[in-house]
């Protein structure tokens, strides 16, 4: 019983490994050859985001928040030039996809904070109380 | 992240001897002693340390030390006596300064590394001038883009 | 049934040379088929050992006792959830553990990346089941757990086992080396794929994306191991300390400091694409320091309460310790080009700077716990005498050394990246530092002349304040731009960014956790041995044994006291602490009694009765203890929130080449 256990075992899992077929090789997904730099570009942009909302929220002072933005614009463009050229080794033309449709502006737009009512889209004014959504609907 | 003071301990046992009822010598002394003795039950820890439950040296030990102390015994007579009793061997030595100038000296390692790093990366700050020329037919993308941002 | 465990363990060894070979060939001659069949040879790892540590449960369970292990192990008279404890209770099931844990990770992490990262997977399957190959060495060859008690040249069954040692049988003891081991383990992940871009070189921060949460759980995982090694040290072990610096504490502290160090300054690789080597030596240090961790519990070369048995297994693990130092060390030594920093320091004053006075600290703690637990070791080799160094020598290095620690957790994040100018600095720094010093003097005027307590209480606010500052001016922000309660704004806000706000919620569970770390420098105790009535009196409490009874079961026999406590003269309750002498390994544990409050703790040993029939107790008054708890759980809510998907992904714009179709990706972040 064990023996019988134990061989089957032992053939399943060989064959297992072994038995490869072409339909089982995984589909990689293609790598773009721009992939480190949108995401660097990517990371920038964040750095970017945070910079305004800190600022926004007073942490930084107005010569900080300057010199930072300039700095990141900078990294930005450097980026960018990467890029550029790396399209010209590589010889082939892109095209840029805008990043994939947000959902709507932000949830709080389409969903009323007073009554909770939800829209199909972001609405400035609450169709169901009135009550302001901040939207630009 | 766990660090309890125990000096702070020893500290507040001696501020709040007064409350403590019992004569008996505090368990920071039976400590300090007991840290110069090997355990033998076949640890290599040592008779303060040993924390085998119910261990058949270090706990009668411990009792014995304790007793010492209460009797007056100095430290250097206890361990005397240990030695005495069960041979030279039992005896560990006290922690030398090198066990403490270590750790510091790794810091202060750790410190110039830092001031390496940190004059090897650093970079002046540069001239607060717009992007520079060449990379200025950038500057409509990135405007466009920072629009999307938020 | 012990065969096809063994065979299965086998098996599983030769699979697992067979995927790091298959996988290697497999990348070096563009063979995919001989990557798919060595991914499916990771997978069979799995089965196999799967397989085995079945048999070695049921083993366990049905208390065969013809298995050594089982014999050692467990009793017939143990609960069944410490039957299945037992599994991880010795040496060579531990070992087992170790490997079907390992195992597992290495199959998500296959699975997972099946159709990704195609260019460095090869690599990551070999660097884990080279890892996996030398525990099963281990498991196959040295610690075996299906040997049989042969005598005579016959197998024989013993009669009843051992048990798992009493001190085990504990709620919290139980899970607690499964957590330490899924942190353990858990590290050799970030490192395989760490080590597997860069032998492939692969331009970017993939490894550092894919690993994220892999890196986070997996020191969730530690620090919830230690926590409950913590919480198991205070309720069980009687003399009601959490932290001993015994050896295999320090051994699960040191990856978990480096682990922390990593999570840290792999920002600074994000953000800035600085500080790749440094990233890359953490994640390495981390994972070595897991496998140190594993070979100090289970060799016993610096003996402690957890190492249970002792063996020469050490000696592999020095060598593999030492040829996969070696060979990290060349690889990283080998590829600096490519581990070169995109970025330079605009300025000292920075986020910057705080992550490298954070990594620096992390890391002489590290170092210093490192230094302390193998003093014994190394005063031996130099000297020829073994100089053991107490918790006392630990606690005076490592106070200092904490609190900073402490004050970096407030300061950096009031630092902004980039530069901080000193008006910054003024706005964020003001309210928060002059009520600290309030704080400060208003405790030494209130008579307490402990220094390092009235340092940490005052760094405890302080980190606390900048914590809820960072909060409350978000929060202020998005209330105000999207009009919405202020309780809304916050969950937003976190829900923004749970990254960065799951992170301050850590903080907060540290400061937390230090408030009840400062508690211990005010702990009382008294020892001594009273008549039935007789009242002890500790701090502000009153206590009377009322009663002694006593009685036996199958697994130990007990002495029970009832101690009735008043408190300022008013009745609180009755704790029962209870002595337990167990049969099977004669030894005696004392099961103490709690009262658990907010402001302190008051703990009660009971440790039998004399012949003149007193019964000796032992009460301690712990304050603040609690608050250790409950920055515990803070903590892991705080790790949790991280977790958990940001609202604003980084989606973005991409760049690509004409005619190709590419599928959507967005970093995770």
């Amino acid at each position: 019983m064990i023996l019988a256990a134990a061989c089957v075992l032992t053939i399943a899992v060989i064959a297992f490994v072994l038995l490869v077929r072409p339909s089982d090789l995984p589909e990689a997904e293609s790598v773009s050859p721009f992939a480190h730099l949108d995401e660097r570009k990517a990371s920038i942009y964040e750095n970017l985001r945070d910079l305004q909302f800190e600022y926004r929220v007073g942490k930084l002072s107005d010569e900080d928040y300057q010199a930072t933005k300039k700095d990141l614009q900078r990294e930005l463009a450097g980026v960018l030039a990467e890029i550029d050229a790396l399209k010209e080794k590589l010889g082939v033309d892109t095209a840029t996809r805008p990043a994939p449709a947000k959902a709507p502006a932000s949830a709080a737009a389409s969903v009323c904070p007073k009554c909770r009512a939800k829209f199909a889209q972001p609405m400035k004014f609450c169709g169901e109380c009135g009550a302001p959504m901040g939207g630009q609907g | 992240m766990k660090r309890r003071p125990a000096p702070l301990v020893l500290l507040a046992l001696l501020t709040l001897g007064a409350f403590a009822q019992m004569p008996s010598k505090s368990n920071e002394d039976i400590h300090r002693v007991g840290m110069r003795l090997a355990c033998l039950c076949g640890c290599s820890d040592t008779v303060a340390s040993c924390k085998m439950p119910g261990c058949h040296f270090a706990e009668p030990a411990r009792v014995e030390i304790r007793e010492m102390l209460s009797a007056g015994l100095s430290d250097a007579q206890i361990l005397e006596r240990f030695s005495q009793k069960h041979g030279a061997s039992i005896l560990r030595a006290e922690p030398s300064s090198l066990g403490w100038l270590i750790p510091y000296a790794s810091i202060g390692l750790g410190l110039l590394m830092i001031y390496a790093f940190v004059r090897r990366y650093s970079r002046k700050p540069a001239p607060l001038a717009e992007i520079p020329a060449g990379d200025s037919r950038y500057q409509e993308q990135i405007e466009k883009e920072l629009a999307n941002l938020e | 049934m012990e065969n096809l465990g063994a065979l299965a363990v086998l098996l599983a060894f030769c699979l697992s040379v067979y995927a790091v070979a298959g996988s290697v060939a497999g990348k070096w001659r563009k063979n995919l088929f001989l990557i798919v069949s060595a991914e499916r040879a990771v997978y069979s790892v799995w089965i196999l050992l799967t397989v085995a540590s079945a048999v070695l449960v049921y083993a366990l369970m049905t208390s065969d006792f013809r298995l050594a292990y089982v014999a050692q192990h467990s009793n017939r008279a143990m609960p069944a959830a410490y039957k299945f404890a037992a599994w991880w209770g010795g040496q060579e099931g531990s070992l087992l553990f170790w490997s079907w844990l390992l195992a597992t990770y290495a199959s998500v992490a296959v699975f997972t990346n099946r159709r990704k990262l195609r260019e460095i997977m090869p690599y990551t399957t070999a660097v884990l089941m080279t890892t996996q190959t030398f525990f099963l060495i281990l498991n196959a060859f040295i610690a075996n757990p299906f040997q049989v008690i042969a005598q005579d040249g016959a197998v024989i069954s013993v009669p009843d086992g051992n048990g798992l040692n009493p001190l085990l049988q504990y709620p919290a003891m139980a899970i607690h080396p499964p957590m330490l081991y899924l942190g353990y383990v858990g590290m050799a992940v970030p490192f395989a794929f760490a080590i597997g871009s860069l032998i492939h070189r692969l331009p970017g921060e993939a490894w550092i994306h894919t690993t994220r949460r892999w890196s986070l759980v997996t020191w969730l995982f530690q620090g919830v191991g230690i926590l409950l090694g913590a919480a198991w040290a205070y309720a069980a072990l009687g003399w009601g300390g959490y932290w001993a610096w015994d050896p295999v504490e320090n051994a699960s502290l040191l990856p978990w400091l480096s682990s922390t160090a990593f999570l840290h300054s792999v920002m600074m690789q994000e953000k800035k694409g600085m500080m790749k080597v440094w990233n890359m030596t953490l994640v390495s240090s981390s994972f070595f320091l897991c496998i140190f961790g594993t070979f100090l519990t289970r060799s016993g070369i610096v003996s402690s309460v957890h190492t249970f048995a002792q063996s020469a297994i050490g000696h592999w693990f020095v060598g593999f310790l030492a040829i996969g130092i070696a060979a990290t060390t060349y690889l990283i030594l080998d590829r600096l080009d490519f581990l070169k920093s995109e970025a330079q320091l605009e300025s000292v004053v920075s986020r910057e700077s705080s992550f490298l006075f954070n990594n620096l600290i992390l890391l002489a703690s590290c170092f210093a716990v490192l230094w302390g637990t193998l003093f014994p070791v190394i005063s031996e080799a130099a000297t020829g005498e073994k100089i053991s160094l107490d918790a006392a020598w630990f606690n005076r290095l490592m106070i200092p050394i904490g609190l900073f620690l402490l004050f970096l957790t407030g300061v950096g994040p009031l630092f902004a990246w980039r530069r901080t100018s000193v008006e910054s600095l003024r706005k964020n720094f003001l309210w928060p530092g002059l009520a600290s010093l309030a704080l400060a003097g208003g405790l030494v005027a209130a008579g307490m002349r402990n220094f390092y307590a009235v340092i940490s209480f005052g760094f405890c606010l302080f980190v606390a304040l900048t914590v809820l500052a960072e909060f409350h001016r978000g929060a202020a922000a998005i209330r105000a731009k999207n009009q919405v309660s202020y309780a809304m704004a916050l969950v937003e806000l976190t829900h923004r960014n749970t990254r960065r706000y799951g992170g301050y919620i850590v903080h907060m569970g540290i400061v937390l956790m230090f408030i009840g770390f400062t508690g211990a420098a005010f702990n009382q105790d008294v020892t001594r041995e009273v008549a039935i009535g007789e009242p002890i009196r500790l701090g502000s409490y009153e206590l009377k044994v009322r009663e002694v009874t006593d009685g036996d079961n199958e697994n130990y026999t007990w002495q029970h006291a009832k101690i009735d406590v008043w408190k300022n003269g008013a009745f609180a309750g009755t704790l029962e602490p209870e002595r337990q002498f167990y049969k099977a390994s004669r030894q005696p544990v004392g099961r103490v009694a709690i009262r658990r409050r907010l402001n302190e703790d008051l703990y009660l040993n009971f440790a039998g009765t004399g012949e003149d029939g007193k019964a000796t107790v032992q009460a301690y008054l712990f304050p603040l203890v609690t608050w250790i708890w409950v920055g515990s759980v803070t903590l892991v809510l705080g790790t949790l929130i991280c977790l958990v998907p940001a609202k604003v992904r980084r989606e973005y714009a991409r760049t690509e080449v004409v005619g190709v179709l590419k599928k959507t990706a967005a970093v995770r972040s």
